[in-house]
């Protein structure tokens, strides 16, 4: 058994696509195909990506990195530009250790636009 | 707390009803002119006080860097480029060009300028995720703030 030390250190990253057109799929493409492009398929398995939710409503999801390779991870957000020859924005918001805090601000956020999304809960 | 920058493709009718996007302060391109150029050379000769030169080649070139910190002119890192750039060995090409620029940069003391140089907003990113982007091309935390912050001086000049 692992000691709690040893274990792998992750973080939650909130996003907002812009425009909010786009489903689950479209984003987890997106942001799979920029990982790729970047790192390759050496460079992406250390960085423990995954899509942890997506609300096409909003655009708000919310997206796990390793610790270790957190900023290698938002590097890739942020190089998106176009997807399907449109113009898209992937926006990295708020970045947490736990799903409960990112939860939390995130519904803060919605709670600004009138809406009560709360993503796996 | 320190400001932090970015020079646009606006007017500066534009950027007053702007001001700030993403936490960057805009300034438009009118209040400082940009000297663009693809040649060191050209660069060297274009090179006074106050003068902000943007190399779209971005070639690590010695003699430019030496000549700009004669001169305390101010070399512009247009980070839309890194954005733009297609996926392949032209973004690896570029991304090689601007860390061995940079790491001259950071050694010879030069004042280095991060910018998104243009008028698209979906081209246009925050600090926090621009610290990110440039820990790809080897930078710590403290120099891209630096580098978004040192225009400042310029501006009141």
């Amino acid at each position: 058994m692992l000691k709690p030390t040893q274990r792998i250190k992750q973080r939650y990253v909130l996003f907002r696509v812009i425009p909010n057109k786009y489903t689950e799929e479209d984003v987890h493409r997106m942001i799979y195909s920029s990982l790729r492009s970047l790192y390759g398929d050496v460079g992406v398995y250390p960085l423990g990506y995954k899509l942890i939710s997506f609300h096409s409503d909003t655009g708000y999801g919310i997206v796990r990195f390793s610790r270790k390779h957190l900023y290698r991870g938002i590097a890739a957000l942020v190089m998106i530009t176009r997807y399907q020859d449109e113009k898209v924005r992937v926006r990295s918001i708020s970045t947490s250790g736990t799903l409960k805090k990112l939860r939390e601000r995130l519904n803060r956020y919605l709670d600004a636009s009138e809406s009560n999304f709360i993503p796996n809960s | 707390m320190p400001k932090y920058y970015s020079i646009v493709k606006w007017g500066e009718k534009e950027v007053k009803e702007k001001v700030r996007l993403d936490g960057l302060y805009l300034i438009s391109q009118d209040v400082i002119p940009i000297f663009e150029t693809d040649s060191p050379r050209i660069a060297v000769s274009h090179a006074k006080p106050g003068v902000v030169i943007y190399l779209t080649s971005y070639h690590p070139d010695l003699g430019l860097v030496r000549k700009l910190v004669e001169k305390k002119s101010y070399l512009l890192f247009n980070l839309t480029d890194l954005l733009t750039a297609p996926p392949g060995s032209k973004r690896q090409r570029l991304m090689f060009n601007m860390s061995k620029l940079l790491t001259l940069c950071i050694k010879y003391k030069v004042n280095y300028v991060f910018s998104y140089y243009t008028d698209d907003p979906y081209l246009m990113r925050s600090l926090k995720e621009s610290v990110a982007l440039l820990s790809l091309l080897g930078l710590k935390e403290e120099q891209v703030k630096l580098g978004f912050h040192i225009i400042e001086d310029r501006l009141y000049w």
